[in-house]
């Protein structure tokens, strides 16, 4: 039975997502404090106009209902794709005002990709860009990648009742990683803070290595660490990683990158010191094998159209794109141009690896490496099944954080959720095709949006369609979001909207 | 009549593969097909200047929206004035050098060799003023938030009160 919204119910949601927006307007004071640090004037007013936007919306949103009302667990579901949508929209605001977008709805597809950890970018000028905006831009891929509610949960801000959990969920976490979901969503941050600090010391010393200013230094770090690290992809320079000239660097990125893609709770084994989890997690397991295999294709390919000649280039080029592609970065050193004289099978090698992502519970996308992992180990049962004496029972059992045996629904939920994503990319990359975008080539785009990925074989840019534009946000935001809730909020909307069925 | 022509080639020294200064995004677009090349790159110089070995560093020159990595002995880029960044435009520089679309010395990316650099234009320092508009809208939403954060204190004493 499809139970519509009360009256109570919608003023709840739109209170809290009015308490959100008013969060997303004190993280603009970042960029704010840094254009005043910088003597960026101009930008300094666009970061003002947006923290006013954020405080005169969020609280225009909290008077639907004063009573600091609790969330119920159909609620949390409604909040979250809202939430995400608020957020990109109020987080726009600066960058509109920025002149580097040829308009609001590009500067909206920015922080969509910025929050979704995306990384594809329809920017102008990127390389006179003012650091304010630079700091914004990448602060969306650590406000996204870490999680907006996770953002709202961790500061605990005004959140009543048992929804907190649900909030979590919503927001395409399976798993929590200490007993108590606030703790949960404080580690994730604490990780991320040691792994960002890091991250910027040491990418800031290659920096000064390779002759940059100190302060120049220091901010490419951050940013560069923070778009590693949230498996995001934005980059201050046009070039993105190629920019920095520097294999060290290529590596360290690497590094921060794989880091990103792996599931919280990995983690926080790490963490208590427990390393064997990381070489018995199917998890883990899979997303290396996967990378290994989709790897040495690429290589192979590479080798084959002989555009690299040296061994080193071609392990260069070719681990540093799958590692970007299957962790869901973006992170590139080619030009956009330069996919098509790679040879298809390194081209559909990135392809897949963008497909399958990292692992759940992560800042990754994509199908994700234990989904892909179950429906590998179902494979394999069912062939020993046939190969079986009719009186044998076949079970198989796989190790992620405890041993679990692997059960029909295990199986039928990781199917949906990957027939689901093979769906969507194929639905996208078909409409590119519509638009006139080679059909591999709009496939590449489509699974690059909807996995949240951000690599480019040039079709994403400020002239490409506005219906492509906005095809591709629906992408990002479904990918990131995992579909159910976005799902759960049209059925939601859909069943609400018969005035009469309203409950007051 | 062949030989005219090569006489007036020759004559005016004609090197069809450097003839015209390109812009990076068509060197970038038209890739293998000049790769090895003499060319002549025509774009602004932006970002930092970044060591690339002892003797030699990176300079990087955007045209036509596209950047391309131009390495350079460090003598001829500490003649560069400026660097393009927010409110400055780097020096316009006109660069003779070999392309590569996949550098066998630098790791096989895409870029050139310079042989020589000349600097066209010096660049320049633009203003980037405040609006005043922006700041008077701003200080009309905090209102607009400070009444709605009023309304909200005097509701929430009313539903207290019960």
């Amino acid at each position: 039975m499809w139970i519509p919204l009360t009256l109570r119910e919608v003023r709840a949601i739109t209170h809290y997502l009015g308490v959100l927006t008013i969060g997303l307007g004190f993280a603009m004071s970042v960029p704010l404090v840094t254009a005043v640090l910088f003597g960026e004037w101009n930008p300094a007013l666009d970061y003002l106009v947006g923290i006013a936007v954020a405080c005169a919306l969020g609280t225009l949103l909290m008077l639907a209902d004063v009573t600091r009302p609790a969330i119920s667990h159909r609620q949390a579901f409604l909040i979250s794709p809202l939430a995400w949508l608020i957020a990109s929209a109020v987080a726009a605001v600066p960058l509109a005002l920025s002149g580097n977008y040829a308009g609001y709805l590009d500067a909206a597809f920015e922080t969509v990709s910025g929050l979704t950890t995306s990384g594809l970018t329809l920017v102008q000028d990127l390389d006179h860009m003012a650091h304010s905006h630079n700091m914004w831009r990448h602060l969306t891929h650590l406000i996204g990648g870490q999680g907006i509610i996770v953002a709202a949960v961790s500061l605990a801000v005004g959140l009543k009742g048992g929804g907190a959990f649900s909030l979590y969920l919503a927001e395409g976490r399976d798993e929590r990683i200490l007993p108590n979901v606030v703790h949960s969503a404080r580690f994730i941050w604490v990780v991320t803070a040691i792994w960002v600090l890091v991250g910027t010391v040491v990418l800031g010393v290659a920096n000064l290595v390779q002759g940059m200013a100190f302060s120049r230094a220091g901010l490419h770090a951050f940013w560069i660490t923070v778009a590693a690290y949230d498996t995001g992809g934005f980059a201050p320079q046009s070039l993105s990683t190629m920019y920095y000239r520097s294999g060290v660097f290529e590596l360290l990125t690497v590094f921060l990158m794989l880091a990103g893609a792996m599931n919280f709770n990995l983690h926080a084994d790490l963490w208590r010191g427990d390393y064997r989890e990381i070489f018995k997690n199917i998890e883990a397991r899979t997303l290396f094998g996967n990378m290994a295999i989709l790897a040495g294709f690429a290589g192979a390919g590479l080798a084959a159209t002989h555009f690299y000649s040296a061994n080193s280039e071609l392990l260069r080029k070719g681990l540093y794109h799958i590692i970007s592609a299957n962790t869901g970065t973006g992170h590139q050193t080619l030009y956009a141009g330069q996919w098509k004289d790679l040879g298809s099978v390194a081209f559909f090698a990135v392809i897949l690896a963008m497909a399958f992502g990292g692992m759940v519970s992560s800042t990754a996308g994509g199908i994700k490496s234990l989904r892909v992992g179950v429906i590998l180990k179902s494979i394999l049962l069912e062939v020993r099944r046939m190969l079986s004496p009719d009186s044998a029972a076949v079970r198989t059992s796989f190790h992620h954080l405890t041993d679990r045996e692997l059960t029909p629904q295990l199986v039928s939920t990781a199917l949906t959720v990957f027939v689901i994503y093979i769906a969507t990319y194929l639905a996208g990359g078909l409409i590119g095709a519509a638009y006139g975008y080679n059909l591999d080539a709009a496939l590449f785009e489509s699974i690059s949006a909807t996995a949240n990925v951000g690599l480019s074989t040039g079709i994403t840019s400020p002239t490409m369609p506005t219906g492509l534009k906005v095809t591709y946000m629906v992408l990002m935001w479904a990918g990131r979001l995992e579909f159910f809730t976005l799902m759960a909020l049209g059925f939601a909307i859909v069943i609400s909207l018969r005035p009469k069925r309203i409950v007051r | 009549m062949l030989c005219v022509a090569c006489a007036v080639a020759l004559a005016f020294g004609c090197r069809p593969a450097i003839a015209q200064p390109m812009v990076v995004a068509d060197l970038v677009a038209r890739g293998s097909d000049l790769d090895g090349h003499n060319i002549r790159l025509r774009g602004e110089a932006i970002g930092d200047v970044l060591r690339a070995d002892e003797e030699t560093v990176w300079v990087h020159v955007l045209s036509g929206g596209t950047a391309v990595g131009v390495v350079m002995d460090r003598a001829t880029a500490e003649t560069i004035p400026r660097l393009g960044r927010y409110r400055r435009i780097g020096s316009t520089l006109e660069i003779e050098g070999v392309f590569n679309v996949a550098c066998d010395e630098h790791g096989g990316d895409l870029d050139v060799h310079a042989v020589s650099v000349e600097v066209l234009d010096e660049g320049s320092e633009y203003a980037d003023p405040p609006s005043v508009w922006q700041l008077a809208i701003s200080m009309a939403l905090f209102a607009l938030a400070a009444v709605a954060v009023a309304l909200q204190r005097r509701m929430r004493r009313k539903f207290d009160a019960g």
